[in-house]
């Protein structure tokens, strides 16, 4: 699936500095998502790469509740539908703009579920058919909006309602699927982001934008509601799932993997600061702490003997 | 429903019209607050940290930024992400 050539101009470098960052919101308060929410910040962030023609399509999720009618805090259009077909719903809005000869950006915004779980299909079908739009996927790693229930973005040991501690069970009893590897096997632009890196994820908006075909990425938010913590330390937590290497930033061009953070080896964080953060670790035991820490490890052994597509992702 | 009413409502297409105007400035979300940030602008170094990472469009830029209280949920993400610590919070007082 790699007809759809390489990227062209990414040489040019936009988001250097945060003076960079532009100074209009296109999304504006009075929004009824928790306070801390990451889902709406990688929103934000997004527009602000994609500009004041954007067409927002938006998977059911959190991110529905922001156009209760008859109020919107969007400055831009934006689309509802169902869970499992944002991706056809973008693939009809592309060609319906190109038919009427208009210029307008199209950026799918969809949770974990959404996109790991219930809307693969249509998003993997866009994918190979080289449709051109955005897909963000702002990956909180549950179906938050019902409750906290278990997804396949959701990591190993996790506690969700449906994943729960007793004798016997001990949280989620399977490691998280990566999303963003499967989408580079499509052949398009696919990368890793994390909302503590916000000129990261703005430059790689800004890559998926340029990318002729579909362009994803899949974006780490901090979920105070779900995973346990003081909403003040959001940003601090996910920036410690990058600096422990449980969530490795990269990005995947034409089949050709670049990792964008690693500090060397033995260099990461023990992953223990990442889980003692949240309360949905908080059971976790120093044997089980301890085999995540081997799996993390034995991953970025992988990545840094270029073994890209046999890591085991934890 | 009074407010309801205001919008209208296209028969032929069959949907309410619903203009990207960002309407919910309607709805006073500060009153959530627990926390109130308050920026000291004399340590501010303007480093724009702040305003990029407001999740709620909360801190506009005005040459410095700006906190705008109808809207602040007071999650003090700015308040912890300051480089120059320029953000002191206390107690909401209603």
């Amino acid at each position: 699936m790699m007809h759809m050539g390489g990227c062209t101009g990414l040489s040019k470098r936009k988001f250097n500095t945060f003076k960079d960052v532009p100074n209009k919101n296109l999304i504006e308060g009075g929004t009824p998502t928790c306070p801390g929410c990451g889902g709406e910040l990688g929103l934000k962030l997004a527009l602000k790469v994609m500009g004041k023609d954007t067409v927002v399509v938006n998977a059911s999720g959190c991110m529905t509740l922001l156009t209760n009618w008859p109020t919107t805090p969007m400055k831009v259009s934006l689309i509802h539908n169902a869970i499992e077909n944002a991706s056809s719903t973008a693939t009809g809005i592309v060609h319906a703009l190109k038919a009427l000869n208009r210029k307008m950006n199209v950026l799918c915004y969809g949770g974990d579920g959404a996109t790991y779980d219930i809307g693969f299909q249509s998003l993997s079908g866009a994918a190979a058919r080289g449709d051109d739009f955005v897909y963000v996927c702002y990956n909180n790693s549950c179906y938050g909006n019902t409750g906290n229930q278990w997804s396949t973005a959701t990591p190993l040991y996790a506690r969700t309602t449906t994943t729960p501690i007793g004798k016997k069970h001990r949280g989620n009893p399977l490691s998280r699927k990566d999303m963003a590897k499967i989408m580079g096997a499509h052949g398009v632009y696919s990368a890793t982001a994390c909302t503590a890196f916000p000129l990261d994820y703005m430059r790689k908006v800004e890559k998926a934008k340029k990318f002729k075909g579909l362009g994803f990425i899949d974006l780490l938010v901090n979920c105070p509601t779900n995973w346990g913590f003081e909403a003040r330390n959001g940003i601090e937590i996910v920036k410690k799932a990058v600096l422990t290497g449980i969530w490795p930033l990269y990005e995947v061009e034409g089949g050709r993997l670049k990792i964008n953070y690693d500090p060397g080896p033995g260099k990461f964080l023990p992953v223990e600061e990442f889980l003692k953060s949240q309360d949905r670790f908080k059971h976790l035991t120093k044997k089980e702490i301890k085999e995540i820490q081997k799996a993390v490890d034995k991953e970025w052994e992988l990545y840094r003997a270029g073994q890209y597509w046999k890591t085991d992702e934890y | 429903m009074s407010k309801v009413l205001k919008y209208s409502y296209d028969f032929e297409k069959g949907v309410p019209v619903m203009p990207a105007n960002a309407s919910a400035r309607k709805n006073k979300t500060g009153t959530w607050r627990i926390w109130k940030p308050e920026i000291n602008y004399d340590k501010c170094v303007k480093c724009k940290i702040c305003f990029t990472l407001c999740p709620h469009g909360a801190i506009s830029w005005k040459g410095k930024p700006v906190i705008d209280y109808t809207f602040c949920k007071g999650c003090l993400i700015c308040a912890d992400n300051c480089p120059v610590k320029a953000i002191n919070f206390e107690r909401e007082v209603k």
